[in-house]
């Protein structure tokens, strides 16, 4: 029975970080799950960037629950220059679950993401696009302001169809 | 290539129970991912379902967003987890998701799930999709991880729980 469930690479930062890459992602699996598990160091948003695109070429549609008083509400971005996929703050856990679907495919590549954070009482599904077509080779999760703290955790693993 | 997917213990019940515990989960993962299938005895209201984490409760209750007959809504600071139970259709049990991040380093703890109970009713409040989150501010690896009917009912026979470990090696 082959193995359809691989890590393929992970990082734990042992010092802060600007940015968390994965490279040379191979081509031989079918979609790409990263969990995240960490902080930074101000409140703000992380996201993906796919093979050093750092251009507007990223878009997506959020529901969340945020703040003191819950509710839920639809946030539109495009033409970002990232996928933002967490809020993250300086003190407590953060996690996000991130899906990328057919990333060894020809059409526009698509992201489905879940994330919480703590004392942002933030719980967010994220649906997002890269506007290429290309394969994705390389991950980069950057922050939107501020750095990652040490002890984040990222974890890439590759699904295979068979 | 390393496994990185593999069941690390399981539950399924052949008669009521108070509470389903997983004991003495081993540190050698990265990552816990639980499936199940409850269904609580109690009928309807808060027949959901509570969490303990080495004993003690998750320190920060439930921020959720749910979808019923009824509508779409929101909620926080609430322990409790809307689960399946008797005032639903005989033999429907709902389908739970849980990931629990990084259990066993000495960060915080997250945990986010994903629930369904869905009936081939019109009856309202019947069905609910939901997604949520619980964190525990605590730097101590994760041993127990117990699951509780609210209401102090019971599980009903037929429930199960399954408990998984992902690695992260290479």
């Amino acid at each position: 029975m082959p193995s359809t469930f691989n890590c393929i690479a992970t990082t734990t930062l042992t010092a802060t970080a600007s940015s968390i890459t994965f490279s040379s992602i191979p081509n031989t699996y079918t979609d790409l799950i990263m969990m995240i598990a960490g902080n930074q160091s101000l409140n703000a948003d992380g996201g993906l960037q796919f093979n050093n695109d750092t251009g507007t070429n990223y878009s997506r549609i959020a529901m969340y629950a945020s703040g003191g008083t819950p509710g839920i509400d639809d946030l539109i971005q495009d033409n970002k220059d990232k996928i933002d996929i967490t809020y993250f703050d300086n003190t407590y856990q953060g996690s996000a679950y991130t899906q990328i679907f057919n990333y060894t495919g020809s059409s526009r590549k698509s992201i489905l993401n879940y994330f919480n954070a703590r004392a942002t009482s933030d719980l967010a599904t994220t649906t997002g696009t890269w506007e290429n077509t290309a394969v994705i080779n390389t991950i980069t999760y950057v922050p939107g302001a501020g750095h990652f703290n040490a002890g984040m955790s990222v974890t890439l693993y590759g699904i295979k169809s068979a | 290539m390393a496994i990185t997917f593999t069941k690390i213990a399981s539950v399924e019940l052949t008669s009521n129970a108070s509470n389903i515990t997983f004991s003495s989960i081993p540190n050698t993962y990265f990552n816990l991912v639980i499936f199940a299938a409850p269904k609580n005895a109690a009928n309807g209201g808060n027949a959901g379902m509570t969490h303990e984490v080495n004993g003690v409760g998750w320190s920060r209750g439930n921020r959720y967003y749910s979808l019923t007959a009824n509508g779409f809504y929101s909620g926080s600071s609430v322990a409790q987890i809307s689960q399946a139970n008797n005032s639903n259709s005989t033999n429907m049990f709902g389908n739970h998701e849980m990931y629990v991040f990084r259990y066993s380093s000495t960060q915080f703890k997250a945990m986010q799930y994903c629930l369904n109970v869905a009936t081939n009713t019109a009856s309202a409040g019947e069905g609910i999709h939901s997604r949520g989150s619980l964190n525990w501010d605590s730097t101590a690896q994760i041993t127990e991880l117990k699951f509780i009917p609210e209401s102090a009912t019971q599980w009903v026979a037929g429930t199960n729980f399954y408990l998984y470990g992902l690695s992260n090696t290479v």
